[in-house]
């Protein structure tokens, strides 16, 4: 149920889809640092009602995989007009990352599954249109977890199954970050 | 298995996609076609399926894989109500009686017996229509359903669109009703429940946390105040958790009948059709082993507002005769029901808008993607139609027509996928016969034998754990979720008192702005009864409690319930086993008694059968048998509303009803871990009269505040009085009325006898009240209200029983969920 | 003397827009509803109408955020709205309408660029309350005619914590009168949750451009349009004016003068 590589989500399906002219991007989109984030404290308080006391924080963000004939200076421009607030929030476009071995922080992205029909996508469709770019051809949202403390990382895994996530529409990965 | 029924592509000449047939299957043994139908998810029965084969050797052709998903579909527990329609051999006291159709003998019964002129429709259409205001104009539809199957899977979408197709009901009630009231209802296990679970079940916590972010994620984007409902822990719930939505909407009474004609367009409006939820009517019939797999669902609630938006619209200006949900089943259910209705239909699923382009013909017909409506257009009004729909971003698309062809006939570009009679469809369904058995609970329970209570705990001390009792503790953590306010019209909220925090029993709901009328104060009243804890000891008392509950809510809040209407959802395990099926049958039929005695109808209802999980040792475990009134009723005046806190001190308090030594089933018997005797009996004559006597007094403006006594008895009523509206409360025991003789303090303060309401009354119009209210059997003054904010009982003997500040008594009740949620 | 024409916003996901039509009408207005799907197409001006009103709701699902995309489309086909600003015709946000025009740039200053933006409450969940509120004295607000001090209104909303982008820019706030309602406790003073419900800075809950015809508020003035929508309205010891009713009231007076 659990890849443990970053790169593998629900996003891959886009990753791999036939019309592979069209490129594919990532945006991790999260709140400035100074602002609280009831998001993941609400997941640290699930953690912690599932009995793993030993996480420290978490912090959420959430992530965009769209794919369409975008160049990189569109996705700038859309990542910050429309995917992030500009005052309360901060965006990256990801590029494949390299696992920081010996982090104790650990990143989890949580996708729908790519069956289940995401209700943001036309929104992001929509949004892409009003600010005058082109039009992607798919968009998915899913959720990512920066997760600090001292936890074995298959229990980390099985817990979030349990907790956060639900296996049945979901497609979880875990992996150290820095 | 020998005879082999898989996909063979044969695609027709012209036809993009390949077609399903179920090859064989005329010459399937019962055996096979047995076999065939567990791999298949369809759960029809040996008997169905021979029923199927029969027709089918006289069509002369094996079925195709859509004709057989349609009668699956169509024929399910979920669309057809099997249990409720078929004959039961039902055994009780060594006798055994046999019903012919439970459904036609105790729900429907009542309310054919009752004959109400204001029920304008009742059970066949989406939700039960009742009439609205003094004006004729308007109607009122009401609908409650459950989703537990999705909910146990995935408890966030599986609440969402729980809520999502039961808002789709009210807007295919008649023409469409504008839905003005959401509730949810949950039952769940314990949230401070950390014990072992089976793999890939949800925590109970956890789950309770889903759902409710779905019902409020989705309700609160549709717009429709979630402003009633309830939360019900226990055990039995922890592996298989209920979840219920309803819904009240508005609708012109011109709009309250539909019919199709023949010529008219099949129009399909809302989302996409994808790959989701396949299965969802007949997976509802087979218990959760984990192995079955519905695809669950994320709901997308901002189509379904621009559904409901849209179709108000076009049916203002009558475009459309015809409208109906795709919900269990999809376009099948849909469909084929339009086409019963209509004579005939023919679509061509080839025109429907996809998710995916890959989807197989059959699986257009049977995906139940969200947020989908079925019409039926004269061919006349659909370019105006097109144009409403568009302006509010709604996709619309022609399926086909309705034609007076006797059958359903269902292409795909030129490929026929399904062809069927409606004749078959509708009559050929072959009833299954069921043995029930009831068997009474030992006489300790039910009798009314002498108590020992206290077991040297202080009622204080019981009070405070009744406070903070999961069941009865403050709800206020999950009501703010909720916009219960949105279109202005609660103007009897959930939370109420000085602080707003305090427990009300009922919401009313005045739609002066969703009917667009600046004038009048028409509005209704919506409440809940749903107690599983008098199911286990006896199902026809709960029947009755639940009843009498429900109607003693609306009571308080000064609703009319001369013309209640009820709703009924049942929840109960496998009917294949006698003696969940007895008990089942005995609710029902203390519906009959509760509706007859009340001289209240159901107009609507649901039953959810097959709730059972196994659980770790692998044994299939039923919920307890529950069953959720819902009942409604007109509050002629909104403005003579009354609300539970109390309003000042030096007023007398009045109670309303006898009580007895109820305590079988009781949240006492459970705080002190007895059994407790004495399971409440409902007299509904008796209690109607006190009810319209409250009301009578209500009128004249003499009730100040009024509560229900339900879990917890008197105390808690008292309690939660006093400290929502922070004044005291000095209680007298020996001024309670008895029924027999009570020595104990405990019982009198904690009885969960039925049919009683705790009064204010304004101090200089005790007189006035009293002769208003003469009517009640039974209404006495068993205390004030004093400005020193402590709740003080004096007991028989004249020393006082307890002494609480209500502060702490606050605290107590509002930390339970505060403190699980953190 | 003719009832002042009155835009009222719908966008999909708006779902306030009747009980605003509804309080409008309540006090002479006449109200007209039009789909953001009207206003792109051009077949509705903007500058036929006296007023305009942005309902709450969830445009759009609040997808990308609270009012996002309605935001995004404000700026790419609503370009009259600014005008229209300028010729001092009131503009009115409720909610969903606020969180749009501020993420427009539109509020608290015109200048096109967002200088606020809402994060999720600090409590982290949904929250329906009434709450207590501290009008602006100083403002010029054309809708706080005749109000008093304190008054009260509902709220309802996940992401109504107000953010600034600078500290300075408080400052400017509080120089041109622009913080026209703050979140206060029972005795008036500012005070955190739950008096605040949102944790917003400086317990803003509305914002008014320094003109003071445009303004934005987190609570529901329509929900409070008659005493039978006030929670206490049975205990009869509030104060017996129907703040929301007033407001609209203030703003088709306006108009028509």
């Amino acid at each position: 149920m659990i890849e443990s590589s970053a790169l593998d989500n629900g996003a891959a399906r886009l990753a791999a889809s036939p019309r592979a002219t069209a490129a594919f991007y990532r945006v991790e989109v999260s709140l400035k640092r100074d602002l609280p984030d009831p998001d993941g404290a609400r997941a640290l308080a699930l953690l912690h009602a599932a009995g793993l006391s030993a996480i420290k924080e978490v912090r959420s963000a959430k992530i965009y995989a769209v794919r369409g004939p975008l160049t990189l200076s569109h996705v700038h421009q859309a990542a910050k007009e429309l995917l992030c607030d500009a005052v309360t929030e901060d965006y990256k476009i990801l590029s494949s990352q390299t696992p920081a071995s010996g982090s104790r922080r650990v990143r989890v992205e949580v996708w729908l599954k790519p069956e289940v029909s995401d209700p943001v996508e036309d929104s992001v469709l929509l949004a892409f249109a009003c600010a005058g770019l082109p039009k992607p051809s798919s968009a998915r949202q899913g959720t990512v977890y920066y997760i600090e403390g001292r936890v074995a990382q298959a229990t980390l895994e099985k817990t979030l199954v349990r907790w956060i996530a639900n296996p049945l529409i979901h497609r979880i990965s875990a992996a150290p970050s820095a | 298995m020998k005879n082999a029924v898989l996909a063979t592509p044969k695609a027709a000449p012209g036809a993009e996609a390949p077609q399903r047939t179920a090859q064989g299957f005329l010459g399937l043994s019962a055996k096979g076609l047995a076999e065939l139908s567990r791999k298949n998810i369809w759960s029809l029965s040996e008997a169905e399926l021979l029923a199927a084969q029969s027709y089918f050797k006289k069509e002369g052709r094996d079925p195709t894989w859509a004709e057989m998903e349609t009668v699956a579909q169509y024929w399910s527990e979920h669309c057809r109500h099997k249990t409720f329609n078929s004959p039961i051999d039902y055994s009780e006291g060594g006798r055994t009686r046999r019903i012919k159709s439970l459904f036609s003998e105790t729900l429907a019964k009542a309310t054919k017996e009752l004959k109400k002129p204001w029920c304008l429709s009742t059970f066949k259409d989406n939700a039960g229509i009742v009439s609205f205001g003094k004006s004729g104009k308007w109607a009122l539809a009401l609908k409650a359903e459950t989703h537990n199957h999705p909910c146990a899977l995935e408890p966030y979408g599986g609440a969402a669109t729980g809520l999502g197709g039961v808002v789709r009901d009210i807007l295919a009630a008649g023409l469409g009703a504008k839905p003005v009231l959401a509730t949810d209802v949950f039952c769940f296990g314990r949230p401070d429940d950390r014990k072992p679970l089976p793999e890939g079940a949800v925590p109970p916590l956890r789950g309770l946390l889903s759902a409710i972010a779905g019902v409020g994620d989705y309700g609160n984007r549709l717009g429709i105040p979630l402003a009633a409902g309830g939360l019900y822990f226990e055990d039995g719930y922890r592996l298989t958790p209920l979840v219920f939505a309803g819904c009240a909407g508005i609708l012109p009474r011109w709009a309250v009948g539909k019919a199709a004609k023949p010529g008219d367009l099949i129009v399909a409006a809302g989302g996409r059709t994808g790959r989701d939820g396949i299965h969802g009517a007949t997976f509802s019939s087979v218990e959760l082993d984990g192995s079955a797999r519905a695809a669950v669902q994320i709901g997308h609630p901002i189509n379904e507002k621009k559904i409901l938006d849209a179709l108000l619209q076009a049916r203002d200006r009558k475009l459309y005769r015809f409208v109906t949900d795709c919900g269990a089943g999809g376009f099948a259910c849909a469909v084929t029901e339009l086409a019963v209705v209509a004579g005939g239909a023919r679509v061509d699923l080839s025109k429907a808008p996809l998710k995916a382009a890959d989807l197989e013909p059959w699986e257009i017909w049977l995906s139940e993607s969200q947020e989908r409506m079925v019409l039926a257009v004269p061919p006349a009004n659909l370019r105006a139609l097109e144009k409403i729909f568009a302006d509010a971003s709604c996709e619309i698309v022609v399926l086909g027509e309705v034609v007076r062809s006797g059958r359903i006939t269902v292409e795909h570009g030129g490929l026929r996928v399904a062809d069927l009679s409606l004749d078959f469809l509708e009559n050929g369904l072959p009833r299954a016969e069921r043995k029930a058995v009831w068997r009474a609970p030992a006489a300790a329970k039910t009798g009314k034998a002498a108590l020992n209570l206290g077991a040297g705990r202080r009622c204080a001390e019981i009070l405070s754990a009744a406070l903070a009792h999961p069941n009865v503790c403050s709800r206020e953590s999950v009501v703010r979720r909720y916009d219960y306010e949105v279109q202005a019209g609660t103007v009897i909220k959930p939370l109420q008192g000085v602080k707003h925090d305090g427990p009300g029993d009922a919401c009313v709901i005045w739609p002066r702005a969703a009917v667009g009328e600046t004038e009048g104060f028409a509005g209704f009243a919506l409440s809940h009864g749903l107690n599983p804890a008098y199911g286990k000891i006896d199902p026809y008392w709960m029947a009755l409690a639940c009843v009498d509950e429900a109607l003693r809510n609306l009571v308080c809040v000064g609703a009319d319930i001369s013309q209640a209407s009820l709703l009924d959802n049942f929840c109960w395990g496998s009917p294949d086993n006698p003696e969940v099926l007895g008990s089942l049958v005995r609710a029902a039929l203390g519906c009959y008694d509760a509706a007859m005695g009340f001289q209240t109808p159901f107009v609507s209802g649901k039953d959810s059968l097959f709730n059972e999980t196994k659980n770790a040792a692998g044994k299939s475990v039923p919920v307890p048998g529950t069953l959720l009134i819902t009942a409604a009723a007109p509050v002629r005046d909104v403005r003579k509303s009354v609300t539970m806190d109390i309003k000042a001190p030096g007023n007398p308090l009045y109670l309303l009803g006898p009580t007895a030594a109820d305590l079988a089933g009781s949240l006492c018997a459970e705080i002190l871990g007895i059994e407790g005797a004495g399971l409440p009996h409902v007299d509904p004559k008796a209690a109607l009269k006190g009810f319209r006597a409250v009301l009578a007094a209500m009128d004249k403006g003499v009730v100040l505040s009024a509560h229900d006594l339900s879990e917890g008895g008197l105390a808690v009523t008292a309690a939660e009085m006093a400290f929502s509206g922070e004044f005291g409360i000095r209680l007298e025991l020996d001024a309670i009325a008895c029924k027999g003789v009570i020595y104990s303090p405990e019982a009198l303060l904690f009885s969960e006898s039925p049919s009683r309401i705790l009064l204010e009354v304004p101090a200089d119009r005790e007189a006035e009240f009293v002769r208003v209210a003469k009517g009640a059997p039974v209404l006495r003054c068993v205390g004030r209200t004093i400005a020193n904010p402590i709740l003080k009982v004096k007991g028989l003997d004249g020393l006082s029983v307890m002494e609480e500040p209500i502060a702490a008594l606050k605290a107590r009740w509002q930390k339970t969920l505060t403190e699980a949620f953190a | 003397m003719k009832a002042p024409r009155i835009l009222v916003l719908r966008a999909p996901g708006v779902n306030c827009d009747v009980e605003t039509e509804a309080a409008l009408k309540f006090v002479g207005g006449a109200p007209e509803p039009a789909t953001m799907a009207d206003v792109c197409a051009g077949r509705v001006r903007v500058l036929d109408y006296a007023m305009v009103v942005f309902p709450g709701g969830f445009s759009y699902g609040d997808d990308l955020g609270a009012g996002k995309i309605l935001a995004v489309q404000i700026r790419s086909y609503f370009k009259d709205l600014r005008h229209l600003v300028r010729q001092k015709r009131p503009v009115l946000g409720v909610c969903n309408g606020f969180q749009a025009l501020v993420k427009a740039g539109l509020l608290p200053f015109g200048s096109g660029e967002p200088s606020a933006g809402f994060a999720a409450n600090d409590s982290g969940r949904f929250e329906a309350r009434w709450v207590h509120l501290r009008l602006n004295t100083q403002s010029s607000s054309l809708f706080f005619r005749g109000l008093p001090e304190m008054i009260e209104l509902p709220v309802a909303h996940g992401e109504g914590k107000l953010v600034l982008r600078s500290p300075r820019l408080l400052e400017d706030l509080k120089k041109n009168h622009s913080i026209a309602m703050q979140y206060v406790s029972d005795d008036g003073k500012l005070a955190g949750y739950p008096a605040n419900p949102n944790g917003s800075v400086f317990n803003i809950a509305a914002l008014s451009n320094p003109e003071g015809n445009c303004l934005g508020l987190m609570p529901h003035p329509e929900r409070f349009t008659a005493i039978y929508h006030h929670p206490n309205w049975t205990r009869q010891t509030f104060f017996k004016h129907c703040a929301g009713l007033e407001i609209f009231r203030n703003a088709v007076e306006y108009c028509r003068s």
